[in-house]
């Protein structure tokens, strides 16, 4: 019985990014390194250390749609926040997430909402690289994303507020 | 003339009756409609209203007030950070910022609540920590600066002044957030107005919809009603000319039919009249022959048949009348039947013995005017019991002939028997007797001639010509 467990854990810590199931993060990484801080994932005081590497590396995908704030058409690419959480396993309790970015705006967003609507932490937009695309430098690394086309009833100029620059910071609720 | 069958009419009449309901319906439908979106759109409008005002008030002169403490607190961190100013200036700004920053009156939450809907962004929670942090930050930097006042310029006025300086930093940054939050606050409540807009729209276009529709059908029910109406006046019209017709032949009929009984109704009053006339005509000639009779009458002892022989003559005139009121158009009499009944009642009564006279009547049925008739009974009569009384004497039998046929333009009436010939007869037309007078008046008044002819018996005969004796 312990062996099976200990296989299990074995082979869960193994896998490879991509495969499904709980992921590693990087290792090595601290609050000063790290691209990406996620906390509170399973209790109020832990927190992961990512990097864009490892973010890139998850199963992406991308949308295109009108960004209310430049009111243009743009492509997305990045991964699904809810499948980021699932894969570093976000507590069933948990209700919202605080995203912060590096200039100190935060703005809270609510489970049901980033998992129904599939908010995106993208990290290119119209195929390059955030920090790659001079046009874009203010929303590097990541910025959150939410496909307006495809729900129509998320009315932009609220959830606008909610498409966050240079995040930085997730902590969990 | 055909008549629309009962059940067909009932159906009608219900068929109006659904119709007129129908439209009632409709029509309190779209009252209806119409008051319940009036009412809707009045709670729109008065929630926009309120909306609006809430705005106004507050959350635009609290982002107003806001930004004027972000002026304030960045005038200070530049003073600070510029190190031309003094002390006291530093101090004045610092002052400033915290009145600044004291002067809206914060919104609370429980005040937007109304207006949040489902608030994603939950402006609520954020807004009572920012007010809560706020009202921390403005006591501590007011009891800071007061401090810092007291302290005067010096190392511990520059000290106070110093962590004055840190939470106005902290207090900064807060700002910044707070007002990112109004602005937040500000966008839902324009995303309100928004909706309320297009709510409004949608239940104008739903209530614009819907009257049409209901409008639309309105205007069918009345339509159809007014087909139905229509073909049910085309019909009645049918009937009613159907009916003039019918009344039109009925009254032809009834006025035909009028027009015959009073013509039936006048000549039955000139018969009426006539019957009286000659009622009293037929009175005044008994009269006549009572007074004549009474003349006769010199001898006392013949009273007996005096009275015999007048009622004779009465029962000649009654006859007449008798055989009128048997004739059928109270008219005509048969002169054959008359004038052989009367001859045969002659017979019968005088003749004596009993059946020794044959009677031989030869009589055309001739139109007689009924007086002319009359007039001829009563010469008849004179004649017929002249003959009886005289010709046969001592019961000898014989012939009594009387023939009434046309002759030439006329009629010859003959009274002829073979029996002895009598002074009567042949003195006829001399003689004083009131039979021969009576005779010979009538004949007179008929305009026709007496002959006698006495060489084989005795035959007295008259001719009377046409256009006074007969009927026209």
């Amino acid at each position: 019985m312990a062996a099976c467990i200990a296989v299990l854990s074995l082979s869960l810590s193994a896998q490879e990014p991509g495969s499904g199931g709980i992921w590693s993060p990087p290792r090595g990484l601290t609050a000063e390194t790290a691209d990406l801080t996620v906390r509170g994932l399973v209790g109020p005081g832990s927190s992961v250390y990512l990097d864009i590497a490892s973010i890139r590396a998850l199963p992406s995908r991308t949308f295109t749609c009108v960004d209310p704030w430049d009111n243009r058409e743009h492509a997305f690419t990045g991964v699904l926040i809810s499948d980021l959480l699932a894969r570093l396993g976000i507590a069933p309790s948990a209700v919202r997430i605080t995203v912060s970015a590096r200039n100190k705006y935060s703005i809270p967003i609510r489970r049901r909402d980033f998992e129904q609507y599939e908010f995106l932490l993208a990290w290119a937009v119209d195929g390059r690289p955030l920090p790659e695309n001079p046009s874009m430098k203010n929303r590097s690394p990541f910025c959150v994303a939410i496909d307006f086309g495809r729900f129509p009833e998320l009315d932009p100029s609220i959830y606008k507020h909610q498409l966050v620059w240079q995040v930085n910071d997730i902590r969990v609720e | 003339m055909e008549t629309s069958p009962v059940p067909g009419r009932r159906l009608r009449a219900w068929r109006q009756y659904g119709f007129l309901f129908a439209f009632l319906v409709l029509a309190a439908a779209i009252g209806v409609l119409l008051s319940v979106q009036y009412r809707e759109i009045s709670r729109l409008l008065a929630m926009t209203e309120q909306k609006r005002s809430f705005f106004e008030k507050n959350i635009f002169e609290q982002s107003t007030a806001l930004n004027r403490v972000v002026f304030a607190a960045c005038a200070f961190r530049v003073a600070e950070a510029e190190g031309t100013s003094g002390y006291r200036e530093r101090l004045d700004l610092g002052q400033s910022l915290v009145n600044h920053a004291r002067i809206p009156e914060l919104i609370e939450p429980d005040a937007l609540e109304p207006f949040l809907g489902e608030d994603p962004l939950f402006l609520h929670e954020r807004l009572r920590t920012s007010n809560e942090r706020y009202r921390e930050a403005i006591e501590l930097m007011g009891r800071q600066i007061e401090a810092a006042d007291a302290a005067g310029d010096g190392p511990e006025g520059r000290k106070r002044l110093g962590e004055f300086s840190r939470v106005v930093r902290e207090f900064d940054e807060s700002l910044a957030a707070r007002s990112a939050l109004f602005s937040q606050i500000e966008g839902m409540f324009y995303v309100g107005a928004k909706k309320l807009h297009s709510d409004m729209h949608g239940v104008l276009h739903e209530t614009t919809n819907a009257f049409l529709l209901l409008t639309g059908l309105l205007a069918a029910t009345a339509i159809l009603y007014l087909r139905s109406r229509l073909r049910i006046e085309v019909e009645l019209e049918r009937h009613r000319r159907g009916l003039e017709d019918l009344v039109a032949a009925r009254t032809d009929e009834l006025a035909r039919a009028n027009e015959r009984l009073t013509g039936a109704l006048a000549e039955r009053e000139m018969l009426v009249r006539e019957v009286h006339h000659r009622v009293k005509n037929n009175l005044a000639m008994i009269g006549g022959l009572i007074s004549l009779q009474r003349r006769e009458a010199t001898d006392p002892g013949d009273v007996g048949a005096a009275f015999d022989r007048l009622a004779q003559r009465v029962q000649a005139v009654a006859m007449i009348h008798e055989q009128l009121y048997r004739s059928e158009n109270l008219t005509g009499v048969s002169t054959r039947s008359y004038i052989g009944r009367l001859c045969r009642g002659l017979v019968a009564s005088l003749a004596n013995p009993p059946g020794s006279v044959t009677l031989e009547l030869d009589v055309r049925d001739v139109q007689f005017q009924a007086s002319v008739l009359l007039n001829l009974g009563l010469v008849i009569n004179e004649l017929v019991v002249n003959a009886l009384k005289h010709a046969f004497p001592g019961g000898r039998p014989g012939i009594l002939r009387v023939r009434l046929a046309e002759e030439g333009e006329g009629y010859r009436l003959s009274v002829e028997d073979d029996g002895t010939p009598s002074e009567e007869a042949s003195s006829i037309l001399q003689s004083g007797s009131m039979g021969s007078i009576i005779v010979r008046g009538i004949v007179e008044q008929l305009g026709g001639t007496l002959d006698v002819d006495t060489s084989s018996g005795t035959r007295l005969s008259i001719y009377l010509p046409s256009n006074r004796g007969s009927r026209e």
